[in-house]
């Protein structure tokens, strides 16, 4: 959703795979839009420049049968390398990355009077949440939760630039598929930091 | 079977990672000495245990190290 997969030829006659991003951006390479992270389209985006595009002298959208089948290497090869965010190396939020934490009790007791996250708690990007779970079900699945409650309470967090956390892939358990990013916040958020609750429908 | 902890479990938990997005997986020894290996604690309040351990004395807590899950 959202891209498709190319062949271009450039005035030079030489061809390359790309992929192109809401018919504006073009990617050469054969990264997976599967894989693309929010946060790489955002810089992308940012630095991209139309030179290239004057010398490009066609494009074709590839047929989406060679696009799937190479997408589903390509999200394989990468399930592999991916980690849970407990082995993950540590990094810091950046300026205006906002996470979301989703649970089945409404006083969620990781969350402090005052709108902290205590060391040693999980969340996830708001990016992630709000593209994939839009019931307390999907979050079970997503999260692979082994309470089979519906994680119908999502938290917003926004924790300031510089806080250490972990990222990685939840990974399937307790028969659920995961998949969905997880963060870690090993030294937890500053006060103020949970902004908002909203409760989703359960299925 | 769902079983509610004491504050004292209560507010150690809160001073321990989560294994996942509001779940720990913890150690549990009872009063009787029988041990329980990766016990699933929700929302650092409430255990998961075999109904013939549920009204038994915790006596000790951990978290539990291995990797793999469920």
């Amino acid at each position: 959703m959202g891209y498709q997969s190319v062949t271009v030829e450039y005035g030079s006659g030489k061809k390359a795979l790309g992929t192109v991003y809401n018919c504006e951006f073009l990617v050469t390479g054969t990264v997976s839009p599967s894989v693309v992270r929010e946060s790489s389209l955002q810089r992308l985006f940012g630095s991209a420049t139309t030179n290239d595009a004057f010398a490009i002298r066609s494009i074709q959208v590839a047929p989406r049968s060679r696009t799937l089948t190479a997408s589903r290497t390509l999200s394989e090869s990468a399930s592999k390398r991916s980690q849970p965010a407990s082995e993950a190396p540590l990094g810091s939020t950046g300026k205006g990355s906002s996470f979301a934490r989703f649970t089945a009790y409404e006083n969620d007791r990781r969350i402090t009077a005052d709108g902290a996250l205590v060391p040693g708690t999980y969340a996830t990007t708001w990016f992630d949440a709000l593209l994939y779970v839009r019931t307390g079900e999907e979050a079970v699945e997503r999260y692979a939760l082994p309470d089979p409650t519906p994680a119908k309470y999502r938290f917003k967090i926004d924790p300031p630039a510089c806080t250490p956390y972990r990222e990685g892939v939840v990974q399937p358990s307790y028969e659920h598929e995961g998949g969905g990013a997880e963060v870690l916040f090993e030294q937890g958020t500053a006060p103020r930091t949970v902004t908002d609750r909203k409760e989703l429908p359960e299925r | 079977m769902r079983t509610k902890l004491s504050k004292h479990w209560m507010d150690y938990l809160l001073t321990q990672p989560e294994s996942g997005m509001g779940y720990q997986r913890v150690d549990v020894e009872m009063s009787d000495g029988t041990i329980l290996s990766d016990c699933l604690v929700y929302n650092a309040s409430e255990i998961e245990l075999p109904r013939n351990e549920a009204l038994k004395t915790i006596v000790k807590v951990s978290i539990h190290r291995s990797r793999s899950k469920g």
